[in-house]
């Protein structure tokens, strides 16, 4: 539960610079979030390197997902029409190989959402670092 | 009442039969004794008639012979005639021309003797030569004859009496015995509507209204009974009905006070996880896009400072927050704890390095025994406690110095305790430390703090089976503690025996989660009282 307690002073490593273009595509990354300011902060927090799309409520992230196949997925769960569950639910049955990370403001859905697959959980309000980091995690590994 | 009734009726008609039969035998045994009366009076009428012809024969006798030996009959008879006709009157006195005839025969035949008899006896006495031809018999012999016919008629009469009387009292037992069966009869058969009656009316109902009670005590609420009849029957019958109707409006209103409740948890339960999304959503664009805008690098100093602030202080909103949400949660129920064995030394100097870090004029130190002390404990919250504890202790003495946590291994459990050198607690606030975010007249002197802390710490402490408390003194600063328990217990609860501090428990039997009840707030809110009477134990 400790992810749900603001850190004391974050002794992550600042970002590092962004390495020069390689010829390998950038990696892909679907944000779904209804809220505006929240999709730009991840966008933000994340930085340059990703190629975004962006979707508001779960059909979108359905039809994104099947569309494009991003390398990675942010994924908040209260949305509009179809909860974010059950787009982890959907992605678990396509077997697609996207990271997820889940963002919520409830931890009782946390155990659940890591069951239908989500790597990681990471409660709002959230560091633009650490979501950063983790993400990079994640897409090493892909890799 | 009807029953009462009924019951009259059966007595009466049973009476009624009774005394018919009574009354029967008694005509019997009458006519019985008539009939026998009647041999009697023919009896007596042929040995009274018997004496009138021992009249006519001892005269006859005498007139013929005049030997006075033959008239000894007559004077016999003549002796008792009058006597025995008496007797014979007497005996048909309530048959008055029966004793008509005999007054006629007693006439006729002292007639006979006195007035004949007598005489020709006297002259025949004084004239014993004359022939017997020449004596005139005749007026004597009608008199007899007259006599002999009375007796005839009488005896005659009094024999159809007999034959009346008997054919009278043979008719009188069979009326008896006719009426006797149809008594018993008609009393069985009295009897018997009477049961009918008693079962219809009576028996059928109660049974009725057993087999719906039975009917209600398996479940069925609607159960009722037809109301028929009237008095006590109908009464019962009523009766439960209401008390059937009564028990389903009963369990109806249970049923919707149920819902509701449910309901109103439901409720609640949404509420703390609209809330929740609601106060987090904004909350991470703000302290999120600061931090963004910390990560650049021209930034003039006060910009840098004022983005500082926001960060902070959303942060710290973002921590009343939480900790909100976490005290309504576990009051609600919905906490789990993950319980494992722990090394409580590590946790201990992990949160004391964490919280040195915080402050530059407090000087974090802990204290752990050389042996691993281990405790059975959910690890996250545990060091949440503890953590809350010394950030309490820095908080609480803003001058600056020394916080000391400290781990003591005791049987069975392990003590912590957090000592600063601060403000201390005033007496009068002691007894609130625990309460939800009372936080004394601190507000006042500039410290933040949400006042949710301790009662957050006692309530897990509480779900893991530990205490929690503490002693201090104003201007000498406080000692807050707390217990854990060493294993887990059998039944699931920590116990306060089993391992000491020194020994290693399987890692590998998992861990074990356990939900912060209801329970353990209630348990968790008599320590305060308990706690506060550890004041004035050394510290």
């Amino acid at each position: 539960m400790n992810e749900f307690e603001p850190q004391p002073p974050s002794t992550a490593p600042a970002r590092e610079p962004s390495q020069p273009v390689s010829p390998r595509r950038q990696p892909t990354v679907l944000v779904v979030e209804d809220e505006p300011a929240l999709r730009e902060l991840v966008i933000v927090s994340l930085g340059e390197d990703y190629t975004f799309y962006e979707a508001t409520d779960g059909d979108e992230a359905l039809a994104l997902l099947r569309a494009h196949q991003p390398d990675l997925l942010v994924l908040d769960l209260m949305l509009p029409r179809r909860s974010g569950l059950d787009v982890l639910e959907e992605l678990l049955r396509t077997d697609a190989p996207t990271a997820t990370i889940v963002l919520t403001a409830q931890p009782d859905y946390a155990e659940r959402a890591e069951e239908l697959g989500a790597e990681r959980v990471i409660a709002k309000p959230f560091l633009p670092d650490e979501l950063a980091a983790v993400a990079r995690e994640l897409l090493e590994k892909r890799r | 009442m009807q029953v009462t009734f009924a019951s009259a009726v059966l007595a009466a008609a049973l009476v009624a039969v009774f005394t018919f039969l009574v009354l029967a035998v008694g005509n019997l045994r009458e006519s019985s004794s008539k009939a026998r009366h009647a041999q009697e009076v023919i009896a007596l009428a042929n040995s009274a008639e018997t004496l009138v012809i021992d009249l006519e024969t001892g005269l006859r006798g005498f007139l013929l012979t005049h030997r006075p030996a033959l008239l000894k009959p007559y004077e016999d008879a003549s002796r008792v005639y009058p006597d025995r006709l008496d007797r014979l009157e007497e005996l048909v006195a309530d048959e008055p021309p029966q004793t008509r005839l005999v007054d006629r025969i007693r006439d006729e035949t002292n007639s006979y003797v006195r007035d004949y008899g007598a005489l020709l006896i006297a002259f025949v006495r004084r004239n014993p030569q004359v022939g017997p031809a020449i004596i005139e018999t005749e007026r004597g012999d009608r008199k007899i004859d007259r006599v002999r016919q009375w007796f005839d008629t009488f005896i005659r009469t009094e024999g159809q009496l007999a034959a009346e009387r008997n054919r009278s009292a043979g008719a009188n037992a069979t009326r008896a015995t006719a009426l006797a069966a149809t008594g018993a009869g008609l009393a069985l058969v009295l009897v018997l509507l009477f049961a009918v009656y008693i079962a219809r009316r009576i028996v059928d109902p109660i049974r009725q209204t057993a087999q719906a009670a039975g009917r209600l005590t398996g479940g069925d609420l609607a159960s009722r009974v037809d109301v028929a009849g009237q008095g006590e029957v109908r009464e019962l019958g009523e009766a439960f009905n209401q008390m059937a109707a009564s028990l389903q409006r009963t369990q109806g209103n249970l049923e919707e006070q149920n819902r509701r409740l449910r309901e109103s948890e439901h409720a609640k339960t949404e509420l703390v996880n609209t809330v929740s999304h609601e106060l987090r959503t904004p909350l991470s664009s703000i302290l999120g896009f600061a931090e963004v805008l910390l990560r650049r690098s021209q930034l003039r100093d006060d910009e840098r400072r004022y983005l500082e602030l926001i960060r902070n202080e959303s942060t710290r909103l973002a921590t009343l927050l939480n900790d909100l949400l976490d005290v309504q949660r576990i009051e609600q129920g919905q906490i789990d704890l993950v319980l494992q064995q722990l090394d409580l030394n590590d946790l201990v100097e992990t949160q004391a390095a964490l919280y040195s870090a915080q402050s530059e004029r407090h000087s974090v130190r802990a204290t752990v025994p050389d042996e691993p002390t281990s405790v059975y404990a959910d690890p996250g919250r545990l060091a949440q406690v503890i953590g809350n504890l010394l950030s309490n202790a820095i908080k609480y003495s803003p001058e600056g110095g020394p916080v000391l946590v400290e781990v003591e291994p005791q049987d069975g459990a392990a003590r912590v305790s957090v000592t600063d050198r601060g403000l201390g607690i005033r007496p009068e606030h002691q007894a609130r430390i625990f309460t939800k975010f009372f936080r004394a007249d601190v507000p006042r002197l500039g410290i933040g703090g949400t006042g949710l802390g301790l009662a957050l710490a006692r309530q897990i402490i509480a779900a893991h089976g530990g205490r929690i408390g503490f002693t201090s003194e104003v201007g000498q600063g406080s000692t807050f503690w707390l217990e854990i328990p060493g294993v887990r217990s059998e039944d699931g609860a920590p116990s306060a025996t089993g391992a000491a501090p020194g020994e290693e428990a399987d890692a590998g039997d998992g861990s074990e989660r356990r939900t912060v009840r209801r329970g353990a707030t209630a348990s968790a809110r008599r320590s305060p009282e308990a706690d506060a009477g550890d004041i004035g134990d050394s510290a």
